[in-house]
Parts: C-alpha cells; structure tokens; sequence
C-alpha cells in the first residue's frame, strides 16, 4: 500500500489539465493558533473525465474548492485553471467554470426559477437557458414553488442546474451527495458520467468512496491539507497492494503457519477460512500474492484446498490505509 | 455592468422585505394626511364660539398676571429672556388658518431615511446570512463591480422612494388645502426639503448597507442602529446638563443629519452661573449649519463606502 506514497504518480505527458496546484497554503486564525486547512497543496486534475478530490472531513479539500473559486485567499501558492491564473486571472475563466461549494446556497423565498433567473440575468444567459436547466435536472414542475420548500436533492439539482447555465467545461461538485437518497446518489452519479462523457471536466470532491470509485476516473487523495496519492483509479488501486485471497482448507491451522512460512500475511475469518494477503511490509520474506504460489505451497505439504478467492482492494480501504493518521481534522499550525 | 444592476435591481424589487418597507412607509404617511386634513378643515361655528370664548380667557388672565409671573421667575434667580411668557395666540385655539407649512414632510423624510436604512442593510444582510453570497461570487467574481451594482441600485432606490414620499405628501397636502378652500403658499421651499430629503434617504441608504455589509446580517446592523439610537438618547437626556456632552453636537452624525434636513440646526451649549438665587444654568446657542452638515455626510459616506469596499474585496466569503 505504500507504493503511492511519497514520490507523486506523474501523470501522462500527453494530458492536458484543466486544474494545476502547487504548493497551495491556507491557514485560519483561531484563538487556539494558525489552523493549518491547506498545507503545502499540489494537484493535478486532468482535462476531461470525472477527478475524485478525496480526503476525510477537515482534510482541506472544500477550502482548496473556495480557494480555485476566489471566495477565501491563498496564504501562498499557484493555482491555474485551463492555464489562467487564478484568482488574478478568475474573471476571464469564470464562464468555463461551474461549481457547487458545500451545500446549495440560494435565496430561500424565491422560488427555483427566480434563483436561477437572477444568476442568468447577472452573467448574461438567456431566460430560455433557464428553462433549459431545470429541465435537464428534472425541475422544471417544481420550479415555480419556493426554495426553502425543496427537499435536500431539490435543492441540490436546483444548484446542479444553476452550475450548469453557463454551460461550463469544468464542473466542481463538493460533497454532491451529502444528505441524498440512494435514488438521488445514482441520479448525481449519473449526471457526473454524462457531463463527462460530453467531453467536461468534472471535479468532485467527496468522503463516500464507493460513489467516487465508481464514477471517477482519475483521483487525487489529500490528507491534513497535502496530497497523499494521486493518479488513475486503476492504478491507485494496483499501487494500494494487490489485495488478498479468501483461501477454503480442511486443516486451516497448519495450512496458516506454511503460508506465513512462505512469507504470506494471513489471518483467520469466522466461517473458519483463512484471509491471506501479499504481507507488505513485513519484510524481506513477503510473498507476492500469487494464487499459483498459494496453491503449490499448500500442495507441496499435501494441503489440498477447496476455494481460492481473490479479493481485489477498493478505493476505500486505499484510502482508509492512506489516510489512517488523517482524521484529526486540519493541521495544528506553529503560531505567528 | 448593466446586467449586474439588472439582476440586483430585480432581486431588490422581488424582495419581501423591501415591499413591507415600502408598505409601513406608506401607511403611516397616508395614515398621517388625516391629521393633515383635521389641520386644514375649517372648525364648525360651535367649536369656533368655545375656542373662541377659551382664548379670551386664557387672553385675559395673561394681560393682567405675566408681569407677576415674569418678575416671579426672576426673582428665582432665572434670566429674564427666558422668563418672557408670550401672550395666547389665536392659531392654537383653532381660530386662525393653519398654515401650510404643517403637513409632515419632515416626518416623510425622517421615516423614508429609516426605512432605506433598513431595506438596504437587510438587502446585503440576507444575501451573508444564506450564504447566497458565496454562490453569486462563485458565478461573478469582480468583487468590485458586484459591490458598485449592489450599492448603485439601493442609493437609486432610495431616491426614487424619497422623492415618490415626498410627492404624496405634498400632493395630499396641496389637495386637501384646495379641498377645503386653504390657500396653497409658496411650494418652492417644500420642494428645496423635498431635494434635501433625497440625500438624506440616499446618505441612510448608504450607511445601512455599508454597515450591513460589515457586520454581515441584518440584525447586527439594525443593533449598530439601536446602539447609536441609546448613545444619541444618552447625550441629549441624561448628558443633555455637561457642556462637554453637548459641545460634541456638531460631530454627532444626526445633528449633522437635522442640519441638512432643517437647513441648520440649533442646539445649546448649558453653561453654570452663579446668581443671587443660587447656581442658574444658561444655554448658549449654537448652530450646525447646512454647510457644516453636507461636508461631514459628504466625509462619513465616503468613508463608508471604502471602508466596506475594502471589506468586501479582501474579507473570506465562507
């Protein structure tokens, strides 16, 4: 698993990026100090294609988010966005770029529609785009009723539909599915694979892995403020080990102490198999996870097994092992 | 440029609280022509005979005590100036045609000026307090300009609702005078009020959303108000004997603010004296002219107006 940490997995030449960070920086003052939220940041999040912005609760990634969009300041760092600097450049950007930060945020007493008329009159966008939106989000019957009414996913396409008016190249969704229905969850999912089969760019930032893995196709993971792994969701999964094997035996006992002679990591489960994995980093005497390998070890000493499971590893438990000491929240900075 | 005014003009107008605002200003406005046509109605013959007859006495009594009552109040150690009583006069007893200058436009002012002050402070309050800030600046990111919009489209319309109020009330006052067969004096320094009323609904405009912008939300910027309300209280009540409390009028905004709104404003400065009756307290006037007061409005609003801009450009919209 600790093959993606340290050096960063470069990406292709060939890519093109639609989001560049370096060395970004943010800490907040508190009466406790400088809370470090952003520490020293890079990210790389590729033109086209859904991006997975990963970190536990407190890790930075919604400041990052604000950051890019010029709502709070960078203590230092570069930022650009399709190659404009940012947020020097933000302006001149801006109508490439569609995001959600956080929860929705509109006017609770107007309905949908006079919120998303208020945001198009502002940038320029025809009424009938408007129309357009709510109908692409699935709004368009509710759209007349008051805002505050709305259900949470409501409010959530509301701001979907709202990001999409200037028909952005690059979507940035933050925690897009907190507080949605499963039905909701799909639905979200499914917009973020069509957006980005239409050729964007979709950026979303989460804590549920299991939706990221599958819709993302590249991720970058970040904890305490800094970027831990970043690359394909292939790759990451690869570099993250290669999982383990649920192995079925008639003498579990004695087939656990050959394998772990031969340099496997095993452990027992409760129906009475044996979980084995490649044993990373428990030395020089690790066994790759190989099930040829299993087999002739067990077989060598007449153990003749009856399941061999390969178990893949998911984003998530890449994740939790990457970020096992993150979940503290932000970085406890040195006072000024 | 043109379309952020348009937006924030339409959101303005589309807003609950600015049609309430403009609701209570009207009501109370149209609730005070009724005062304004008592005043202009003329009496009946038996109130007129009463009135009459009260202020004969009243006339009377005065004629033959106000020397007793005068050199009595010298006597207690009191300067004479201000002993001087005046002698019943026939306007107060209904008996004599009120002039045209009572028909509340002062009140409009006062009362269109709060209600701007309001309107405006809960205008950019509520866009902090929904967080729906965050979400235009997300699609706008120009802070400048989106701040330049916001304020244009308060200021003009707070001008446009002063100048609506003091058209009703001059209109109303008018009406009813010709109604009633009053006689409609000269309009033209109702009218310069009427001009000094624009500034200050556009001056309160102004504060209201500078300080509801920095404070962001509207509650805190209505405690700023309550809280300038008490120390004003203070000042003119409790401190109104210290003639140090009072000699800080011409730096106090709102009798700068009476300054342009009255074209001067008087106040007086207590000084002690010791006199044969004991320790007298006399007050010196004083006067905050209409200069003095556009100057120092002229000062605190562009103060104001860049001390929240500045706000506004650096400050971390969360």
């Amino acid at each position: 698993m600790t093959a993606v940490v340290g050096p960063r997995r470069a990406m292709p030449n060939t890519t093109t990026y639609a989001i560049e960070i370096t060395g970004l920086r943010k800490a907040y003052r508190t009466r406790k100090g400088r809370q470090l939220a952003v520490a020293g940041l890079d990210l790389k999040v590729p033109a086209g294609g859904v991006h997975g912005f990963l970190g536990p609760n407190g890790s930075g990634k919604t400041t990052t988010i604000r950051m890019l969009l010029g709502l709070i300041r960078a203590d230092a760092g570069d930022m650009q966005v399709f190659g404009y600097e940012v947020p020097q450049r933000l302006p001149a950007v801006i109508d490439r770029i569609g995001a959600i930060v956080e929860q929705p945020r509109f006017f609770p007493t107007f309905s949908g529609r006079k919120n998303l008329q208020l945001l198009a009159t502002g940038i320029g966008a025809s009424a009938a785009r408007v129309g357009q939106v709510l109908d692409e989000v699935g709004l368009a019957e509710r759209a007349k009723g008051k805002y505050r009414t709305y259900s949470l996913g409501m409010k959530q396409r509301l701001a979907i539909a709202g990001a999409l008016l200037k028909d952005p190249d690059l979507l940035i969704f933050d925690e897009p599915t907190n507080g949605l229905d499963p039905a909701g969850i799909h639905e979200i999912r499914a917009t973020m694979r069509g957006l980005a089969d239409a050729g964007k760019t979709v950026l979303v930032s989460s804590h549920i892995l299991t939706e990221v893995q599958q819709v993302a196709d590249t991720v970058s993971i970040i904890g305490r403020g800094r970027l831990l792994a970043e690359g394909n969701v292939e790759d990451i999964l690869e570099a993250g080990g290669s999982g383990s094997a649920r192995v079925g035996i008639g003498d579990p006992t004695r087939a656990a102490t050959l394998l772990a002679e031969a340099g496997f990591a095993v452990s027992s489960l409760p129906d009475g198999t044996l979980k084995v994995s490649s044993g990373v980093g428990t030395g020089q005497g690790a066994a790759d996870l190989d099930p040829a390998h299993i087999t002739r070890v067990l077989a060598d000493h007449g153990l003749y097994l009856f399941e061999l499971t390969p178990a893949r590893p998911d984003l998530e438990s890449v994740f939790l092992e990457l970020t096992a000491d993150e979940h503290l929240g932000a970085t406890r900075g040195e006072p000024r | 440029m043109t379309r952020l005014l348009a937006a924030e003009i339409n959101r303005l107008r589309s807003r609950r609280f600015t049609l309430i605002a403009l609701l209570a200003v009207l009501l109370v406005l149209a609730i005070f022509q009724i005062q304004v046509n008592s005043d202009v109605s003329p009496p009946s013959a038996a109130a007129v005979a009463a009135n009459e007859a009260q202020y004969e006495r009243d006339l009377k009594e005065w004629e033959e005590h106000h020397e007793e009552w005068e050199q009595q109040c010298v006597d207690s150690g009191v300067p004479r100036e201000q002993c001087e009583g005046p002698a019943p006069n026939r306007q107060d007893y209904g008996l004599e045609p009120v002039p045209f200058a009572q028909i509340g436009m002062t009140l409009a002012i006062c009362l269109t000026g709060l209600a701007m002050f309001l309107v405006a402070a809960s205008f950019i309050g509520a866009e902090f307090t929904t967080g729906a800030i965050a979400n235009w600046l997300s699609f706008l990111p120009r802070r400048g300009q989106v701040y330049a919009a916001k304020l244009v489209t308060v200021v003009g319309f707070s001008l446009l609702v002063s100048a609506c109020a003091s058209a009703f009330v001059l209109g109303m006052a008018v009406l009813l005078t010709w109604v009633h067969g009053g006689e409609v004096t000269s309009l033209r320094p109702w009218l310069a009020l009427s001009g000094r009323g624009l500034s200050v609904a556009g001056g309160l405009a102004v504060i209201g959303f500078c300080v509801g912008l920095m404070t962001r939300h509207t509650a805190a910027a209505l405690g700023v108000l309550l809280g300038y309300l008490f120390i004003w209280v203070l000042r003119t009540g409790v401190l109104s004997q210290l003639g140090w409390a009072q000699r800080l009028t011409p730096w106090a905004a709102e009798a700068n603010l009476a300054a342009i709104v009255g074209n001067g404003h008087t106040y007086g400065i207590p000084v002690r004296r010791l006199t044969e009756g004991g320790v007298s307290i006399e007050y010196v006037e004083r006067t905050v002219s209409l200069m003095h007061g556009v100057v120092y409005w002229a000062a605190l609003l562009a103060g104001m107006i860049l001390a929240a801009l500045l706000v506004f450009r650096h400050r971390d919209v969360t």
